[in-house]
């Protein structure tokens, strides 16, 4: 167990392109920290970094009391969880789940104890013998995860280890995940696009985009406070409604406002309502529909009860406070 | 690329040298000498080498034997490979009709792969023998006099027929493979558009097996210039009157026994160029321009 | 298939049925000729059927073989051949295999250069480069010799391909797991890698044991004690050597022995052959 902390990190490679830079994150010993972004913002190759298995151009990384920067990856003391698993594929699940002991030079009878326990607590006991082609998407990956747990190491690094899971499996794995952390509290890095598993997933989350950081907090912190345009459209779903502030009128202290959001719930139904929306679809999502439409020239989205009355034309209101402003240059939340 | 690799600088050489040792001293140290060797000349007692120029490449291309050897070469390596490619295409198309006959068939066909190239010349040999052979025997019953020894042409047959049998398995997998790989609906679909068999062969089949063609045509051709050493020694060692003497066994010749060592070099660097040639033409050509 | 045309079906069948009695006609006339007498063979044309010295030709060749040719017993020429044939599939494998690895999992100065020289062994067939490597080895002393007959050839760009474009599938996670898990190049190259690769490498021993029995030009050239004959090199000599009139019952005899150890590989491991020669030539 130990906190993990990122000081001004950067990534340029060879070529002089830069991937990451001036990343400063202290990860709490035991904390849950997942890195969440579209694809290409350098969550992975952050991770990477953490892990060793890329260099570090720029600042350091402590796992720890120590400076990792320049030890291989096997002596940092983590365990990572690939995407597609990289399981040995000749190897039986025992065999995999030992191999990286086995390399220590772990006393037999030890590799035999922890091999147990992490077979009872991902429950793969009775495929111990198979091979991983033998096993279905959700065991392999129970597998993925019991040859990071027999290292009883002082992180976990998971690199977008649900997504080659079907939706119904994914959702389960992730509370699955969950809960392990919670039970092992195993300071653990999580990599993922999908805002909705960093949502459910994290204590905190880091916002990542072009290499940089664009938010770290709380879930609900990022979701009820973004502190950009960039996070407040990439967290939560349906996304937040982005109109350009010019469009709309009589709004206070917006000087500076290139964008005003409203998160679809926080958008009401009221027959007096200053906002007139017309609607052009209808999702039903069973408890509650998502209704688009448009105001002016923008398009907007809100959420109602499947049970609240629809017509064509809606009038809309909301609370001052639910409005979230945003710079018209830097993007960044004007308060 | 790989994006994972290891640091080590010294452990990649050690990895390497048992390679590149081997390749360095039998292949291209022996390589070097020839080229050096087919711009110099040695007396006849073996005793002073001087530097010729292009002079011994001169020669050869003034040496009727010479040419004569590329002439036959020429012929012998179409003659196997048109042969060879064209017997495997027929039984190759015949077993693709197959349902469940293809596993026998297929190894049925396959074994003679197996069977050293001097080891067929040896077979075929034994049955094109004037006195006791059987092809012989048969051909007599028709009126031809069979004789490999003094006919010129019978001797090319003889060779052709040897090193083409040889090739069959290989030109029948490759050329089955090419077949099993064109999905079954675009014949289908040429059927429904009212095609016959004849016609869905030329309007589809053909064309579409055209890379495994193209392939198959530059492999012959190297077999059929390299790899026949074995059929020609074992049977007419080059004869009657040079006129099955392929260049890679007058290399030999010329270099072992006619101790030419100054005209066995330079024809290794004429073969060297033609094998630089016909594998530039497989690298470049064979993967890219003959693929739909 | 598409439609059924019983006519075609025939005429398939008739085609196959003729080429495999082509294919197998010099086998056939071979076994045949290798089953009679001396005597058989003075009326003029040689017999269709089977005689009945199967036993006593194969016994006399493996055993004996023919004083008069100067060659040895067919079965210590086959037991060369099998020296050889081993000694260059293992060689052949091992060094590939290794340099595979070097120039995929390392990057080095003159990587490229090195790589190169391997590429360019494809266009130096030994028969085209056959007297200064034989000037190499006699230099070496290696004349008459096991590493003689199978050392020169065991350089081989093919293999190398094969296992780099092999090496080059293989996800690159499962390096970075093996390194996470303490496992450096060698180990990872023992018990990864290999593993990985077994199936290539026993469709590639198919090939490379072929070619190693069938070596002709080689072993003449450079074995000129009779204990190194292979057979396949000597059944020439043989067929040669018995002047006047050739012995062809004991010759056709020892042409099937030196057929069937490779026949019997393709035929047993044909799945392996094909997948070997397929991806040989990629």
């Amino acid at each position: 167990m130990a906190s993990i902390t990122l000081n001004n990190v950067g990534k340029i490679y060879a070529g002089g392109a830069r991937a990451v830079g001036g990343v400063n994150i202290d990860i709490a010993d035991g904390e849950f920290l997942v890195l969440v972004g579209p694809s290409g913002c350098g969550k992975s190759t952050l991770l990477r970094m953490v892990a060793g298995l890329e260099s570090i151009s720029e600042g350091e990384v402590r796992i720890g009391d120590r400076v990792v920067n320049e030890v291989e990856p096997a002596d940092r003391d983590i365990a990572m969880v690939f995407q597609n698993y990289a399981l040995y594929p000749h190897m039986s699940v025992r065999q995999n789940l030992a191999y990286g002991l086995k390399n220590r030079g772990t006393p037999k009878a030890e590799i035999e104890r922890r091999v147990g326990i992490a077979s009872d607590i991902l429950q793969i006991g009775p495929f111990l013998d198979r091979k991983p082609r033998a096993l279905s998407g959700g065991q392999r990956q129970r597998v993925a995860m019991g040859r990071a747990i027999v290292r009883e190491p002082a992180a976990f690094l998971f690199d977008e280890p649900l997504s080659n899971l079907d939706a119904k499996l994914r959702v389960a794995m992730r509370l699955e995940i969950k809960e392990l952390q919670k039970r092992l509290r195993t300071t653990s890095i999580y990599v993922t696009h999908d805002q909705l598993e960093a949502m459910t997933l994290a204590d905190r989350l880091v916002v990542l985009n072009g290499g940089q950081i664009e938010q770290i907090g709380t879930p609900l912190e990022v979701y009820r406070r973004p502190a950009s345009a960039f996070v407040a459209s990439f967290i939560g779903s349906p996304a937040m409604n982005l109109i350009e502030a010019s469009a709309v009128p009589h709004l206070p202290g917006t000087a500076h406002a290139g964008h005003v959001g409203i998160r679809p719930e926080d958008l009401t139904v009221t027959a007096d309502g200053p906002i007139q929306m017309t609607v052009m679809a209808v999702e039903e999502l069973g408890a509650q529909r998502l209704v688009h439409g448009r105001t002016g020239d923008a398009r907007i989205t809100i959420t109602l009860p499947s049970d609240a009355p629809l017509s064509d034309d809606l009038r809309l209101s909301y609370r001052p406070n639910a409005l979230h402003l945003f710079h018209k240059d830097t993007g960044k939340r004007v308060d | 690329m790989k994006r994972t690799i290891f640091s080590n600088q010294l452990l990649p050489w050690l990895l390497l040298a048992p390679q590149l040792i081997i390749t360095f001293v039998f292949f291209l140290w022996p390589a070097a000498q020839a080229i050096r060797q087919s711009f110099l000349r040695e007396d006849a007692f073996g005793t002073r080498t001087t530097f010729v120029g292009l002079e011994n490449f001169v020669r050869l291309w003034n040496s009727p034997e010479y040419l004569n050897s590329l002439q036959v070469t020429a012929v012998f390596a179409i003659s196997v490979t048109v042969l060879s490619m064209g017997l495997s295409l027929l039984l190759a198309i015949a077993v693709d009709r197959m349902i469940r006959s293809t596993r026998v068939y297929t190894t049925l066909l396959v074994w003679p792969y197996a069977v050293a190239p001097a080891v067929a010349g040896i077979l075929w040999w034994f049955i094109f023998n004037p006195t006791i052979g059987i092809m012989p025997y048969l051909l007599g019953q028709i009126g031809y006099d069979w004789n490999h020894i003094q006919s010129k042409s019978d001797a090319m047959t003889l060779v052709v027929i040897a090193s083409a049998w040889k090739q069959i398995s290989y030109n029948f997998l490759f050329f089955l493979a090419g077949l099993q790989a064109i999905p079954a609906s675009l014949r289908e679909a040429a059927a429904i558009d009212g095609a016959g068999p004849v016609r869905r062969f030329f309007d589809i089949t053909f064309p579409l097996l055209s890379p495994t063609t193209f392939f198959l045509l530059v492999v012959n051709i190297v077999y059929a210039m390299f790899d026949t050493f074995g059929v020609i020694d074992a049977t007419t060692e080059g004869g009657p009157a040079q006129a099955t003497n392929i260049m890679v066994y007058k290399v030999y010749f010329d270099g072992f026994v006619g101790q030419n060592l100054g005209s066995s070099a330079a024809q290794s660097v004429v073969l060297m160029a033609l094998v630089l040639v016909l594998t530039v033409i497989q690298f470049r050509y064979v993967e890219k321009k003959v693929a739909y | 298939m598409i439609e059924n045309r019983p006519f075609l079906n025939m005429a398939a069948h008739l085609v196959l049925i003729l080429g495999v009695c082509i294919v197998a006609l010099p086998v056939w006339v071979a076994f045949v000729a290798s089953t009679h007498g001396p005597t058989a063979f003075m009326s003029g044309t040689i017999p269709m059927w089977p005689g009945p010295d199967l036993v006593k030709n194969y016994s006399q060749m493996l055993g004996a073989g023919v004083s008069t040719s100067g060659t040895p017993p067919v079965g210590v020429m086959m037991f060369n051949s099998l020296i050889m044939a081993l000694s260059i599939a293992i060689g052949k494998i091992v060094i590939s295999v290794l340099s595979a690895f070097a120039v995929v999992y390392f990057r080095f100065p003159f990587r490229g250069l090195a790589f190169w020289c391997i590429f360019i062994t494809l266009m130096l067939p030994v028969e085209v480069r056959i007297v200064p490597t034989f000037q190499v080895v006699a230099d070496l002393g290696m004349l008459n010799s096991y590493a003689g007959l199978s050392i020169p050839l065991i350089a081989s760009a093919t293999a190398t391909f094969l296992f780099r474009q092999v090496f080059l599938t293989i996800p690159d996670e499962l390096t970075e797991a093996a390194r996470i898990d303490g496992a450096g190049p060698m180990k990872f190259f023992r018990d990864i890698l290999l593993p990985l690769s077994r199936t290539n490498i026993a469709a590639l021993f198919v090939i490379l044991f072929i070619y190693g029995w069938n070596q002709y030009l080689w072993p003449l050239l450079i074995t000129t004690s009779s204990d190194y004959y292979t057979i396949v090199a000597g059944i020439k000599r043989m067929a040669d050597a018995v002047d006047g009139l050739p012995q062809w019952h004991l010759v056709m005899a020892t042409a099937m022995l030196a057929m069937i150890p490779p026949v019997i590989v393709v035929v047993a491991m044909q799945r392996l052959f094909v997948k070997g020669l397929v991806e040989t030539e990629k």
